[in-house]
């Protein structure tokens, strides 16, 4: 994949929100310095640009802290997807989602994708203690994380059918029909950034999921004008010409 | 400037960037280097020394208007009565009406001098207070124009669509200049995207759909037009961007106590390399205000968030999160408190490319701006992790925040202090050194003072010793051989050489 220039446009913006010291930003550099060469930075971790393909996706990091209540809205706003990040050694975390984080998405498209992310499984669970393979091939997201071991390293707060439930409860939140959107065992990943596993099946399945908004956004924008037609006067509600 | 400071590569001087006035706060080019407040209060005595002079003109002209009025009554005096009297009357109502007028005009001079700018004004009244000083409108008529040429030459590559842009973008910036005083704010806004959007629409066609070159092209064009219109469409009547501004920096001003530690900012000022960056980012958002294209403006909010991630990388020593920028973004504008900062954001807001702004790192940084001032306008007690008390006391003024390593209290380095306080800050501890240095100096004096003593009482009892020990035996002093001859004057002289011929 060719390397995406710094000036290019994005199609589209995912935004990442979740409590502070979940792993909102270490997952991020995790997917875009471990594998991925043409994926852009800042100096910064904060924000990115992603060639997927012939499109370019920008992935927006938020500010976690309580402090900064209600701020994410702003950087909701024309999102084409959400990744609602938790960490599962903190139940807290995932209420906060429900009670704090969720409202603030009112501003994204109507379309918006939701993801829900529990960070730093390798806490729990042997499986994800084990780096992911380097290899290039695009990894099948994963359907269902495996069970946690009898004695983890550290006692896992939220199970997989808690994250499911909230999956469900966020559906219901934005006036969506379970049975036509994304089923939640597609949509609910537990990842660890610090090994890398199940990273990468998180963002490729969400970049594979917003290509249809980019692709209806461009095609409402197909409807123009020839250049060598004289400008037609065009009446907006303000009264001015174009 | 500083040893100190060319060794860190500042290239601005602190003393450059701050105010003229000296009230502690940063100025702008744009006002003659003053702050946004002094600059305010700098015009109003222009205006008020305005206003006297005309006042003093106006009772000149009152004063000769009598002196032609008692001279017409004295000549006119030969008149018949009748005629004289309605002849006085009509001048002397006249002249009483004219009186009047002058009052009038006068009084409404000041009541719109002294009173806040008010929206609903007459439009001529608004305009006149808004009218910039003709160094400030040469200044932008030569961008402007400058704008324009490059704008023209850029057409040119493009040929034939080039014209074809050239013609609607003259077009559209016409009937906006016709229109701008109907117009609200977000009328106004609608009408630029409008514009915005058709002239895409046209350009991705003629392109057959290469984005790349259509954003090339929108970008000269959104440069052109927004520099011909920001007069007329930044901060402009119809707003309320001016009150704004004002609530702003005042609340700006008012958190001028907030700390670092306060906001939780990941950044040690101590280390040169990171205080340069945070005083290059605070130049870079106040320089903001200085630029006419709203795109700009956002690469000056670019500029100034990368050298905030910048000093959190150098202090972290690894990539900042928006954990830590964000904190440390809010502290750079309680620093700056940079002018317009609301007119600024509205404008950017309106005016730009709303892609740029939705997707872009563009986008990004001017969104953890916006939050920056929603944050400030809403900051409180539980913001700031302090009592509600506590809070009240340091917006009041009445407190202001401690160190906690120093006895003294002087606020953090970090903190947002008053340059004098500063200043006297350092005068202090440059004082107590060189007490303890003199202190030092003194005990060092009298210690040697006393070893020379010592050592004179040694010395003079050593050779007292050494005499005591070798007695002095003065001896004859040896004399000639010839010592005992008295006669030696009377002997002849020597015999001297002499030479014979021969």
């Amino acid at each position: 994949m060719r390397q995406a220039t710094r000036t290019k446009k994005p199609d589209v913006k995912v935004v990442i929100l979740g409590d502070m010291n979940v792993g909102k930003t270490s997952l991020l550099h995790r997917y875009t310095e471990r594998k991925f060469k043409d994926t852009i930075s800042t100096v910064g971790g904060a924000f990115f640009l992603k060639q997927w393909g012939p499109y370019n996706i920008s992935i927006w990091d938020t500010a976690g802290r309580e402090q900064f209540h209600g701020l994410g809205s702003m950087y909701c706003r024309g999102a084409a997807a959400v990744i609602l990040t938790y960490d599962v050694t903190n139940w807290q975390s995932l209420a906060e989602l429900e009670n704090r984080f969720l409202s603030l998405t009112d501003t994204a498209n109507a379309d918006c994708i939701f993801a829900l992310v529990g960070n730093k499984a390798d806490l729990t669970d042997p499986f994800a203690q084990e780096p992911d393979s380097e290899s290039e091939s695009d990894p099948q997201p994963v359907a269902s994380c495996p069970t946690p071991p009898a004695s983890p390293v550290q006692h896992k707060q939220v199970s997989r059918e808690d994250a499911v439930a909230l999956y469900a409860r966020v559906l219901r939140y934005k006036g969506l029909d379970e049975k036509t959107c994304l089923p939640a065992e597609r949509m609910c990943f537990e990842t660890s950034a610090k090994t890398g596993y199940n990273v990468d099946a998180l963002f490729e399945t969400l970049f594979d999921l917003v290509l249809p908004s980019i692709l209806k956004k461009r095609s409402e924008g197909e409807a123009t004008v020839d250049l060598e037609t004289p400008l037609e006067v065009r009446r907006t509600k303000a009264g001015c010409c174009a | 400037m500083s040893q100190r400071s060319e060794r860190r590569g500042i290239h601005v001087d602190q003393s450059e960037l701050l105010c003229k006035k000296g009230c502690g706060y940063y100025g702008n080019a744009a006002w003659q280097g003053l702050c946004s407040k002094c600059w305010r209060d700098e015009y109003q005595k222009a205006r008020q020394r305005q206003i006297q002079d005309d006042w003093a003109l106006a009772e000149k002209l009152q004063r000769e208007e009598e002196a032609a009025y008692v001279s017409s009554h004295s000549s006119s005096q030969t008149q018949p009565p009748q005629s004289h009297s309605q002849h006085s009357l009509a001048t002397f109502s006249k002249f009483e009406e004219k009186k009047t007028n002058e009052k009038t005009r006068k009084v409404t001079t000041v009541k719109k001098f002294f009173s806040p700018s008010s929206r609903t004004a007459p439009k001529k009244e608004s305009h006149e207070a808004k009218t910039p000083s003709p160094s400030i409108t040469r200044q932008s008529s030569i961008e402007t124009d400058r704008v324009s040429r490059d704008f023209v030459e850029f057409l040119k590559t493009l040929h034939k669509p080039g014209r074809e842009i050239h013609k609607h973008s003259r077009a559209f910036i016409d009937s906006m200049g016709n229109k701008k005083q109907d117009l609200s704010a977000e009328e106004l806004s609608e009408c630029v995207q409008d514009f915005y959007q058709g002239m895409s629409d046209r350009l991705l066609n003629h392109f057959k759909g290469s984005s790349e070159k259509v954003d090339r092209v929108m970008d000269q064009v959104e440069k052109y037009i927004m520099t011909r219109l920001y007069k007329s469409v930044f901060c402009p009547e119809t707003s309320d961007d001016e009150k704004k501004d004002l609530a702003t920096q005042h609340r700006i001003r008012a958190l001028h106590w907030v700390t670092i530690q306060m906001l939780c900012v990941p950044v040690e000022e101590e280390i040169p390399e990171v205080s340069d960056s945070v005083v290059k980012a605070i130049t870079d958002i106040i320089e903001m205000d200085s630029k006419r294209v709203p795109r700009d403006k956002l690469a000056c909010i670019t500029s100034c968030s990368k050298h905030i991630f910048n000093a959190i990388r150098v202090t972290k020593n690894e990539p900042a999160s928006a954990d830590d920028f964000l904190p440390t973004l809010i502290y750079i504008v309680l620093k700056a408190n940079p002018p317009r900062l609301q007119s600024n954001i509205q404008y950017i807001t309106r005016f730009c490319n709303p892609s740029r702004l939705m997707t872009g790192e563009d986008g990004y940084y001017f969104t953890n701006l916006c939050c920056a001032v929603a944050f400030i306008e809403k900051l409180d007690a539980q913001s700031l992790n302090l009592s509600p008390e506590d809070f009240e006391r340091y917006m009041s003024g009445q407190a202001s925040p401690r160190r906690q390593d120093d006895p003294a209290g002087w606020p953090q380095s970090g903190s947002r202090v008053n340059p004098v306080l500063t200043q006297i800050q350092h005068n202090l501890s440059v004082l107590s050194s060189l007490e303890k240095r003199q202190q030092q100096v003194i005990e060092g004096a009298q210690s040697l003072e006393a070893e020379l003593t010592e050592w004179q009482e040694s010395v003079a009892r050593e050779v007292q010793e050494i005499l005591e020990r070798y007695p002095l035996d003065i001896k004859p002093r040896a004399s000639a051989i010839d010592a005992e001859n008295v006669e030696n004057d009377r002997l002849p002289p020597p015999l001297q050489p002499q030479v014979f011929a021969g």
